[in-house]
């Protein structure tokens, strides 16, 4: 085998800076249930909740009609269950109708991401070119936070900007604007958490099944301990929020205005505690000499 | 490019892993020898800027690992010794995310993945999974990812890890060409020092984190001992006392009944042993020479050490 005349050509460009290394990262990251075409399917089934709610909206507001109501327009106690420019209409997209799709993709694609490059030997492979431990965890971050957001957040935005176009009320931009940005921003508060501590499960352990297992386990565990702590000290407020999961909504609530509690700080540090905790552990373990064990 | 090693000692806790290193690895191919422990790791280590040197510094091309780790990191493209691949991924998927990460825009790193697969040799297999692979095919991924970025020293470590002989071949060659060809440095550490031989025209030989030796492999290579392995007729009487007494014979072990194998200096010539097989009305039925190896050769200056107690800078051939 001889290289001779192969074409090799000396490198001319000017080099990317690290967030550019760091997108391409993120890319693959975001790409890595689309790898396979059952994977794809599965993500697309992920968008269901939130094309149900567009198509709500279009029925609602009248858009859409069906043999006798056409013409008629949407009923008030339609509109009042969907209503655009509530913050709520938007957050329990999230909250609510994606909680399932949302348990399964971070057990599904968060929680193997790091632990299954370990397995691979990428590490070596990744953490020897230019970037740090530190903007592989954020890359990878990047990426499923994404994955999570385009069927979420995305949708929230196709959803609002339907209802903007639609709307006959000259007012619907002021009325609605500030309660979809606060639900918007909840939503991506929420959905940075829920990506962010399976994340370190996976940078923590070593095998992906098992990162897995120990997220969904653990919240469904802690949510059974709140569950029980909340109904033995009903007078202590914001017990029931040791479980990631109630806490993550709870803030999101608090950020969206959705909720009467005022359950801001308590919600904050339960979820500060599980994000130090984890969070340092995976740094912990993500030490640049892992990659040359 | 040349690889200097200042003073370099790295330090775990009470453990020296490299101890006040000071060498200059020149340009061309040159191999990383040791066993298990030397530090050959940590030195590697060192140069990926994964691990801060104690005291002292390594500089590549002017610039230090100190100052610098990232940027000497884009000097360096490294080949890991483990099986490494990205989940998920194909080859070029593999080379293409590799260059991106050393910064090439993702235009030119695509241009650049084919025409480094297409190097290593591998046509249509870079559509595959990685995780699909012979272990062939993976170590010339990883080579290919090594040089996407046009780096100006590659790191081997243990590149015919897996291969079967035809493989290593293949690779050894691979890697020839490379050096030859395409004009880049490469440090090569194995423990299969036929490698080291094959490939490297110099040779750094670390030991308890010490560098005892280091200089071209030719010279290393040169003044070893040739290795006979005699055989004579079973009607013969045993040649063995005759040949311990001739000059030049440093040592004789009898292997069987009929066979044995003397090991002599370098310009011993083969006819002195016919003819004292001969004197003692014997014949020979084979008589075959191998010049003593590097592995040999730094094999019996470890055990040597280990024997008198001595440093192995001091038994070093």
């Amino acid at each position: 085998m001889t290289v001779f005349g192969s074409g090799y050509r000396t490198l001319n460009v000017p080099l990317q800076p690290t967030w550019r290394r760091l997108q391409a990262l993120a890319v693959t990251s975001f790409k890595a249930p689309f790898a396979r075409r059952m994977g794809l399917l599965a993500y697309l089934f992920t968008f269901l909740p939130g094309l149900g709610n567009l198509i709500f909206l279009l029925l609602t507001s009248g858009l859409i009609t069906f043999g006798d109501s056409a013409g008629s327009g949407p009923s008030p106690a339609a509109q009042s269950i969907y209503d655009p420019t509530e913050a709520r209409t938007y957050l329990r997209l999230v909250t609510d109708q994606f909680v399932q799709f949302a348990f399964a993709l971070t057990a599904w694609i968060t929680c193997r991401a790091i632990a299954r490059d370990r397995v691979a030997g990428a590490l070596e492979l990744l953490w020897t070119r230019g970037i740090t431990p530190v903007g592989y965890f954020v890359a990878h971050w990047v990426g499923s936070f994404t994955l999570l957001a385009l069927p979420t957040l995305g949708c929230q935005l196709l959803i609002y900007i339907v209802a903007y176009s639609t709307s006959a009320d000259e007012e619907f931009l002021s009325n609605s604007f500030e309660p979809f940005l606060r639900a918007f921003a909840g939503s991506a508060v929420l959905l940075a958490v829920l990506t962010f501590l399976p994340l370190c499960i996976s940078a923590i352990v070593s095998r992906a099944q098992l990162a897995s297992i120990l997220w969904i386990g653990g919240l469904l565990l802690l949510g059974a301990v709140s569950v029980i702590a909340g109904s033995i000290f009903r007078d202590v407020p914001g017990v029931g929020l040791i479980a990631p999961w109630r806490a993550m909504v709870e803030l999101a609530s608090q950020i969206a205005g959705t909720t009467e509690d005022d359950l801001l700080v308590e919600s904050s540090l339960s979820l500060g505690f599980w994000v130090v905790l984890l969070g340092s552990l995976a740094m912990r373990r993500l030490r640049p000499t892992e990659a040359l064990a | 490019m040349t690889l200097e090693l200042q003073k370099l000692t790295i330090r775990y806790g009470d453990f020296t892993a490299v101890d006040e290193a000071d060498v200059v690895f020149p340009s061309g191919a040159c191999g990383l020898l040791g066993p298990n422990g030397a530090g050959k790791s940590s030195i590697l280590k060192a140069l990926l800027g994964l691990v801060k040197p104690t005291s002292g510094d390594l500089v590549l091309s002017g610039r230090s690992v100190s100052t610098d780790p990232i940027g000497v990191r884009s000097l360096v493209g490294y080949m890991p010794e483990r099986d490494a691949y990205l989940p998920g991924l194909n080859g070029f998927e593999t080379v293409r995310l590799c260059a991106q990460l050393s910064g090439v825009p993702k235009s030119e790193a695509t241009r650049r993945a084919h025409e480094v697969l297409y190097l290593v040799g591998l046509d249509e297999q870079r559509y595959r999974p990685v995780a699909e692979h012979s272990t062939g095919m993976r170590q010339k991924v990883k080579l290919a990812s090594a040089l996407v970025h046009d780096p100006q020293v590659l790191l081997l470590d243990e590149p015919t890890n897996g291969l079967d002989p035809e493989g290593r071949e293949e690779m050894l060659g691979l890697i020839r060409s490379v050096q030859r060809d395409l004009e880049k440095s490469v440090i090569l550490c194995s423990h299969l020092l036929h490698d080291v031989e094959a490939v490297c025209s110099d040779v750094v030989v670390l030991f308890k984190g010490k560098v005892v030796d280091h200089g071209p492999t030719a010279r290393l290579v040169e003044g070893a001992e040739r290795v006979f392995r005699l055989e004579w007729t079973s009607d013969s009487p045993s040649p063995l006392e005759p040949l311990r007494l001739l000059d030049g014979v440093q040592s004789v072990e009898s292997s069987s009944e009929t066979a044995a194998e003397l090991v002599c200096a370098a310009a011993f010539e083969s006819r002195r042993i016919f003819d004292a097989v001969r004197d003692t009305g014997g014949a020979v039925r084979s008589l075959s020479v191998r010049r003593q190896s590097l592995e040999d050769r730094f094999m019996q200056a470890l055990e040597s050490a280990v024997e008198t107690g001595r440093s192995l800078e001091e038994v070093a051939p």
